[in-house]
């Protein structure tokens, strides 16, 4: 007569590392992106050098405005149609409805330009928006660490 | 017959392969994220012309307005009273560019002595380099003496 034995096989508990891994690598992506420092935000052009400032405080806002020449960008958008210096009335409406759709509010523009322009584009561009209501404007500028003697 | 149950033991192997690809692929995430250069800058109002004339104050106002002509390698600074009607002659000053320091120091005199320091307003020449008119404006925001900055915009003629 066989004897049956009942055996309890030892069982050990695996842990599956891969899914959660998965979930870590999902939480990381999601941290880097809330995380994000708010320069990461104004993406200027590459060939745009911005003037320095020893001022430390970046202002938040969703109408970033770059003066490339005397192109507009507007959100890494160009703006089509519009030249600075021989630009008329329709083109500033342009303009006007492409900031009045990004924002509803009158919010502040941050506004990039090269720091070898000379003022006199920049106060074109300035006074054109100031009269369509965007009149808190924003000039940014590289942080310097030095300050000025 | 015996047999003999052996407890093969399994040796835990993590596959690098699959983490090696998640983390290539985090790699555009943080280009994308990554702050290579520090920003900051400085802010101005520039009113329109109605709100401008609004806001012009009365004749018994007592408080000392600044403003800061910008030419090329100069800045003439000016005060007024009384809604631009009366001139401060003490707040008259010509400075170089280079001399920014001095200019910062000059306004934190005129605050200790007039107390009642309003906006500084700004007007640059069209043919003042960009930069030059940045650190203008940045040295006259980090001096506290001022309310706020306000800046003339001629259209660039």
């Amino acid at each position: 007569m066989m004897r049956t034995r009942s055996r309890r096989l030892a069982t050990t508990t695996k842990l599956n590392l891969v899914p959660m891994l998965d979930m870590f690598t999902f939480v990381l992506i999601f941290l880097v992106v809330s995380f994000a420092p708010q320069e990461a935000k104004y993406r200027s052009h590459a060939s745009l050098k911005l003037p320095v400032a020893t001022s430390k405080v970046l202002k938040s806002s969703k109408l970033h405005l770059q003066l490339l020449g005397d192109d507009l960008i507007l959100n890494g958008k160009p703006i089509k149609g519009v030249k600075i210096n021989t630009a008329n009335a329709e083109a500033w409406n342009q303009v006007k409805t492409s900031l009045q759709a990004t924002s509803n509010e009158r919010q502040a523009i941050v506004l990039s330009a090269d720091r070898n322009d000379s003022f006199g584009r920049v106060d074109r561009l300035v006074a054109k928006l100031s009269s369509m209501g965007f009149e808190d404007i924003y000039f940014l500028a590289e942080q310097m660490k030095e300050e000025l003697k | 017959m015996r047999t003999r149950n052996r407890r093969v033991s399994e040796e835990m192997e993590i596959n690098l392969v699959p983490v090696l690809d998640i983390f290539v692929a985090l790699i555009p995430f943080l280009l994308l994220t990554a702050a290579f250069v520090r920003l900051a800058g400085v802010s101005v109002n520039v009113p329109s012309f109605a709100t401008a004339k609004s806001s012009v104050s009365s004749e018994k106002d007592e408080r000392v307005q600044l403003t800061f002509q910008i030419e090329k390698g100069h800045i003439l600074v000016s005060g007024f009273t009384e809604g631009f009607r009366k001139s401060v002659p003490e707040a008259k000053k010509l400075f170089t560019i280079q001399e920014l320091g001095k200019l910062s120091a000059f306004i934190d005199d005129l605050h200790g002595k007039f107390l009642h320091l309003d906006q500084g307003i700004i007007h640059a020449d069209a043919s003042v380099p960009y930069q030059d008119v940045m650190r203008v404006l940045d040295v006259l925001e980090q001096s506290k003496a001022l309310r706020g900055l306000s800046l003339a915009a001629g259209g660039g003629e």
